[in-house]
């Protein structure tokens, strides 16, 4: 039987299995934790380099995820897709992000990557060219965005065929970075470092950004 | 449909800060996989890991050297670091580190796999971001074919520690 008595520390007899009208009646209450909302989706057509979500539900949720979807560039290589966010509307651009990441190559090698003093946040740090086989695919979780006591944290791990300058060997990154300023941030700005020249995010990238359900 | 129950929400404010947090009676037959998020901060001191110990059905806190864990510490600004160990009496850095309050946070996402079986070890992977300093990706086991009920967080330093931690349980649809 589900536990339907005060939430949470059900502790016992939970099985997980939910009618659909305890599942409602839960909903209303306010207590059905652990889901995820669909805060917002948004799709490349290939002619923008920057992608923003300006309305993040940052006031609802102190755990958002975002992730990146067979995302591309249309750029020649070395192109990266970054993270930046904004802090009451305003873009944070300055080298205040710091970050850590671990490489692993499919064949053996390994690298590390990190920064006190970064103008981005990197789920992956190796680039990718407009070869339709290279892509790049995320989970990122963001914590405490919307608290203006306390700085934003982001944790991340990525799967990848970099560029074909890299012999577009299968690589995966994981690691984690912060913006150490106490603020609201209330956007998220995905953006191509355009390495190589001007270019866009490629047709079809698709990114969701989900509030994550206590 | 979201396949996460929550099953305990714990708060210890900073008034209340200590030094071992210990959650009771959530792993159960009922699950198989946990998933455990914490933002912890501690009150002051020098910067503390915080480790993991299982608790067993009888209400014991698990201290025997039966742990094993590996941790790779990806520090923003300096070498990465290995940290491991086998035959612990208990699993370093699973919950990662902290340093001070806040705004500094630790934010830890930990999956466990088979506490509750008398039949199997018990199984945890994690994924931290520990403040302005690192973050760090690791595994451990105990190594006890024990039902395990519950578990603790550990501060390494002995300091005082507070924060969030949820406990969900993954259902799994058959």
């Amino acid at each position: 039987m589900p536990y339907l008595g005060t939430q949470p520390n059900d502790v016992k007899k939970n099985t997980g299995l939910y009618t659909p009208s305890e599942i409602l009646q839960l909903e209303k209450d306010g207590h059905w934790g652990g889901s995820l909302e669909l805060i917002a989706e948004q799709t490349a057509d290939g002619t923008t380099a920057t992608i923003d979500f300006l309305d993040i539900k940052e006031n609802v949720y102190d755990v958002h995820l975002l992730t990146y979807n067979n995302v591309g560039t249309t750029g020649t290589d070395y192109d990266l897709i970054l993270i930046r966010l904004y802090e009451s509307g305003v873009l944070e651009s300055g080298s205040v992000y710091q970050w850590a990441n671990q490489r692993i190559r499919a064949n053996g090698g390994t690298n590390e990557y990190k920064s006190t003093v970064s103008s981005s946040l990197p789920p992956v740090n190796n680039g990718i060219s407009n070869q339709s086989i290279e892509a790049i695919n995320s989970y990122i979780y963001l914590y405490n965005l919307g608290n203006s006591a306390k700085y934003s944290f982001l944790t991340w791990q990525t799967a990848q065929i970099p560029s074909y300058s890299e012999s577009q060997i299968f690589s995966t990154n994981f690691g984690g970075g912060t913006l150490p300023q106490a603020s609201v941030v209330d956007g998220i700005r995905l953006y191509n470092t355009q390495a190589t020249g001007a270019s866009s995010i490629s047709n079809g990238s698709n990114f969701k950004l989900y509030g994550v359900k206590q | 449909m979201s396949n996460l129950r929550l099953i305990n929400e714990t708060t210890v404010a900073s008034g209340s800060a200590v030094s071992f947090i210990q959650i009771d009676d959530v792993f159960s037959s009922d699950f198989d996989i946990y998933k455990i998020t914490t933002d912890l901060n501690q009150v002051s001191g020098s910067a503390s890991t915080v480790s993991l110990r299982l608790v067993n059905a009888s209400g014991s806190v698990v201290t025997a050297s039966n742990y094993d864990y590996a941790n790779l510490r990806m520090f923003f600004g300096s070498a990465f670091s290995e940290l491991k160990g086998t035959n612990s009496s208990r699993a370093l850095e699973v919950f990662g580190a902290t340093y001070g309050a806040e705004p500094e946070q630790n934010n830890v996402v930990t999956y466990i796999f088979n506490p509750y079986s008398s039949s199997s070890y018990t199984f945890t992977i994690s994924q931290v971001v520990t403040e302005t300093n690192r973050s760090t990706k690791g595994i451990a086991v105990l190594k006890q074919t024990a039902s395990m009920t519950g578990f603790g967080l550990y501060s390494e330093g002995s300091t005082s520690q507070y924060g969030t931690i949820r406990t969900y349980g993954l259902r799994v649809d058959s």
